[in-house]
């Protein structure tokens, strides 16, 4: 047996999902001294902290189905009180700079422009909701700062998809519309999605574990 | 037992390995008494969701044990199979006793 601390990443997750089965924990640690590879322990990892995710919703379904629809709720709110306002804001002041900052005619003007209103705030509100019900679920923040994250992606593959299809279905009937290599232009205008719901997952996932509590029995 | 639970051959399993190894049944040695037992690794995530399941149901109960260095200060969480668990589990031998019966010998059969 030895004494040879296990990956951080692993050990990070199983601090943060699996921090109520201390003996699971301490378990892996074992079997991790005695002679385990760290592969084994990030695959045993992962299961556990899904296990406990989905044991956790499936005991807890009712304060789970509060937690979505507070997180909804907080969402839609933020979008009408924060989002739009701040867009309808943020174009006016930047078509009043534009002559003097030359925005529009840099090359990557487009990104530079969408980037606060349509990803940075957006985000922020993401992670403020998850921080809250992460907050006010304290027994079962772990569990349900995941499910926020997997509805959240679940939502925005549906519309990454939706998206995908009207791009081919316009890129088929209207091809001379089509400036340059097709797969560019598919790149070029399913990235900002793409980088949408990437952003709105991590937000999710470091609102709501920005609050969650570690119970480690020592420092592995 | 919960119906579902008859139907998850992992539950009985473990349960008869919590019989097996007495007072010796914690995590890592239900983990690798149903390795050497069966020939396949379940994940210690998956065992323990089956214990907390049975202990749920009533069909097995723990209590925590010693903590050692090489497990950092954890404390063992030993299982033990409770009255309850022994008489479902003597249902179940019965049960698959009688059904056996009816099966004819298909030793070198194809399916």
């Amino acid at each position: 047996m030895t004494h040879r601390d296990p990956p951080r990443a692993p050990a990070w997750l199983l601090d943060r999902f699996v921090s109520e089965n201390q003996a699971l924990v301490g378990d892996l640690l074992e079997e991790y001294r005695s002679g385990r590879t760290g592969l084994w322990y990030w695959r045993q990892a992962v299961i556990a902290a899904l296990r406990s995710t989905f044991a956790g919703i499936r005991s807890h379904w009712i304060p789970a189905l509060r937690a979505l629809i507070l997180g909804w709720a907080y969402l839609v709110c933020y979008n009408y009180c924060i989002v739009q306002p701040f867009r309808e804001l943020y174009g006016d002041v930047v078509w009043k700079l534009d002559p003097y900052l030359s925005i529009r005619g840099l090359g990557f003007s487009s990104f530079l422009l969408d980037f606060p209103p349509h990803l940075l705030v957006p985000c922020l509100g993401i992670a403020t909701g998850s921080w809250i019900v992460a907050l006010l679920h304290r027994p079962y923040q772990a569990a349900f700062t995941l499910m926020n994250a997997a509805v959240i992606f679940v939502i925005g593959t549906v519309q990454l998809i939706v998206v995908t299809v009207r791009l081919f279905g316009f890129i088929e009937h209207h091809p001379r519309a089509v400036y340059g290599p097709h797969y560019l232009y598919v790149f070029l205008y399913l990235g900002f999605p793409g980088l949408e719901l990437a952003l709105g997952v991590v937000s999710a996932l470091a609102g709501g574990l920005w609050n969650i509590s570690v119970h480690t029995a020592d420092n592995v | 037992m919960t119906r579902r639970n008859a139907t998850g051959n992992l539950d009985l399993i473990t349960m008869l390995v919590l019989i097996r190894l007495d007072e010796e049944a914690y995590g890592v040695s239900i983990s690798r008494e149903i390795k050497q037992t069966i020939g396949q690794e379940i994940a210690l995530g998956t065992i323990y969701a089956v214990l907390e399941r049975l202990e749920e149901n009533g069909l097995a109960s723990s209590a925590l044990g010693e903590s050692t260095p090489e497990r950092g200060g954890r404390a063992k969480r030993y299982f033990r199979i409770t009255a309850k668990g022994l008489r479902e589990i003597n249902r179940l031998r019965r049960a698959f006793g009688k059904l056996w019966q009816g099966v004819p010998e298909f030793a070198g059969r194809k399916a």
